[in-house]
């Protein structure tokens, strides 16, 4: 695993634009950062793959031992009069179509699990589309672990049986990186086949005398993709709303375990010293460890320690119950530091985004840099 | 890892949404206000005053509008001009109007969007009882 150093396209931004990303600049910087990329062999993608698969099997047996264990819902910070809503939606095994594995790694060491983002991880297009384009454009005698996108059309060819010709909403806040993701999860859902139209999480209309959620036309929303996370939606003025109708959601309502980062504490327990996880407890650590919220986002409310003394505290608006992380440097490549997303979309692990950032923690400003292996 | 022919077909079906958004009305209208960071603390300044207004403040819609009024005086922005600023919900959380842009569907919207309640009318479905958490925050995303 190497950081090279690299001349951007002439008009890089007007050729990333062409496909349908706009925000790749932020306060004049950029977000998407060609100026370098990684390279990896063909060995250490491997091992990234693997490592993504074995996560997703741990992952599953962790939602069972939940589900098996329900009054450990406390730990996650998720009132207990969701605990059947859940249940129903897992043992009916509801579809997921995505979701993002968070690693570090150094190309040496076997990758270790920060977090999961699997319920509403962003970061798609620029991972599934913007680094290929780049790859051709740059290196195409190169390869790439990127497969995400064919491996979207068959999440939702998969969806579509059930669905019996119906609409397929997607939904989002107003804000260009979430709608730019959303659209082009509708987009990969009407290459699918399906039905698919949009609809802003605030436009989304509950009829009291319906009992059904509706578009903005009354038409009554049978299932629909949002990107909008669990934790708000079961604490919003329609939450009650949420579990009493027919709407199928996705990410699935069991998804809301796994984007806990409690569930990184519940890892630990299942399967000690496991090579690919980091130790996690709810119990405080000493010395060297990172504190997160359970329900914290884009590393806000981070608290790193090492060696007893507090290295950064990030801010933000969450507050506990905590999960506490061994700390785990992330590996430096000229003062940067990468973070792995690895996607894991329709039951596949299936390609990699890499962000980075010259701060401990990975934030929502960090830096999106391509890769290739050989 | 990738077969080539598949991205060709990708690029096809992309750009036809894509191609669709660069000029879309939901995005050149509806006004878009990214709240800062400031001492561990969101939420936006005053064109006007300067003042740093939090997120959480009853003050916070109020800027919103004269951040959007500024906007829409340099033609960046569509804005209404007329009606409420916003509803107080049944628990008394202040819910903004701004934040529905173009997409909102007028001043006065059938059922209990101007009344405040969480039910529905007779003749119409209430919204904006989803996404009142993400506007504490800056998307739902991560």
């Amino acid at each position: 695993m190497k950081r090279i150093a690299s001349t951007p396209r002439p008009d890089w931004q007007k050729t990333v634009e062409a496909q349908g990303f706009h925000f790749h600049s932020v306060d004049g910087r950029p977000y998407w950062d060609e100026s370098a990329y990684y390279q990896f062999t063909s060995a250490e993608i491997d091992v990234l793959e693997a490592a993504t698969y074995e996560l997703d099997k741990l992952c599953l047996a962790a939602v069972q031992h939940v589900q098996d264990h329900p009054d450990r819902l406390r730990d996650f910070n998720i009132p207990l009069e969701w605990l059947d809503f859940i249940a129903r939606s897992w043992e009916s095994d509801e579809v997921t179509i995505y979701g993002r594995f968070d690693l570090a790694f150094d190309g040496n060491a076997p990758p270790k699990l920060l977090e999961y983002n699997a319920d509403t991880p962003t970061g798609l297009l620029e991972a599934a589309v913007i680094q290929w384009y780049w790859l051709k454009d740059q290196h195409p005698d190169c390869d790439q672990f990127n497969s995400i996108h064919e491996q979207l059309i068959e999440a939702w060819k998969r969806y579509e049986t059930a669905m019996n010709g119906s609409m397929m909403y997607f939904s989002s806040m107003d804000n260009l990186e979430d709608f730019t993701t959303v659209s082009y999860l509708q987009d990969t859902a009407v290459q699918a086949g399906l039905n698919a139209r949009y609809i802003q999480c605030e436009d989304i209309g509950w009829h009291a005398m319906r009992g059904v959620f509706t578009d903005l036309d009354e038409n009554e929303v049978c299932q629909i993709f949002k990107l909008y996370p669990w934790e708000w939606l079961l604490r919003d003025r329609f939450a009650n709303q949420v579990m009493m109708a027919r709407t199928k959601w996705i990410e699935a309502p069991w998804k809301m375990i796994l984007s806990n980062k409690a569930i990184l504490a519940v890892l630990w327990e299942l399967f000690p010293d496991h090579p690919n996880l980091l130790r996690a407890t709810f119990d405080p650590m000493k010395d060297s460890f990172v504190r997160k919220p359970v329900l914290s986002r884009e590393g806000a409310n981070i608290l790193i320690q090492t060696g007893g003394q507090t290295v950064i505290e990030t801010p933000g608006k969450y507050q506990g119950p905590y999960v506490y992380q061994q700390y785990q440097p992330l590996p430096g490549f000229a003062g940067n530091r990468p973070v792995i997303g690895s996607w894991m979309v329709n039951g596949y692990a299936c390609g990699i985004g890499i962000r980075e950032d010259q701060s401990l923690v990975t934030g929502n400003l960090s830096r999106f840099v391509p890769h290739l292996f050989s | 890892m990738r077969a080539s022919t598949a991205v060709g077909l990708m690029l096809a079906g992309s750009m036809s949404i894509f191609g669709i958004f660069a000029t879309s009305k939901h995005h050149s209208q509806v006004e878009a206000i990214e709240p800062v960071w400031v001492n561990g603390q969101e939420g936006v300044y005053s064109p006007s005053t300067g003042a740093f207004v939090l997120t959480t403040s009853w003050d916070y819609a109020d800027v919103c509008d004269e951040i959007r009024q500024q906007r829409a005086a340099a033609g960046i922005y569509g804005s209404p001009t007329t009606g409420p600023s916003g509803y107080t919900d049944s628990t008394g959380i202040y819910h903004s109007y701004h934040y529905y842009g173009s997409s909102f569907n007028g001043w006065g919207y059938t059922g209990s969007h101007s009344t405040g309640s969480s039910s529905s009318s007779s003749f119409g479905s209430a919204r904006g009882g989803i996404g009142g958490m993400g506007h504490a925050h800056s998307g739902g995303g991560e």
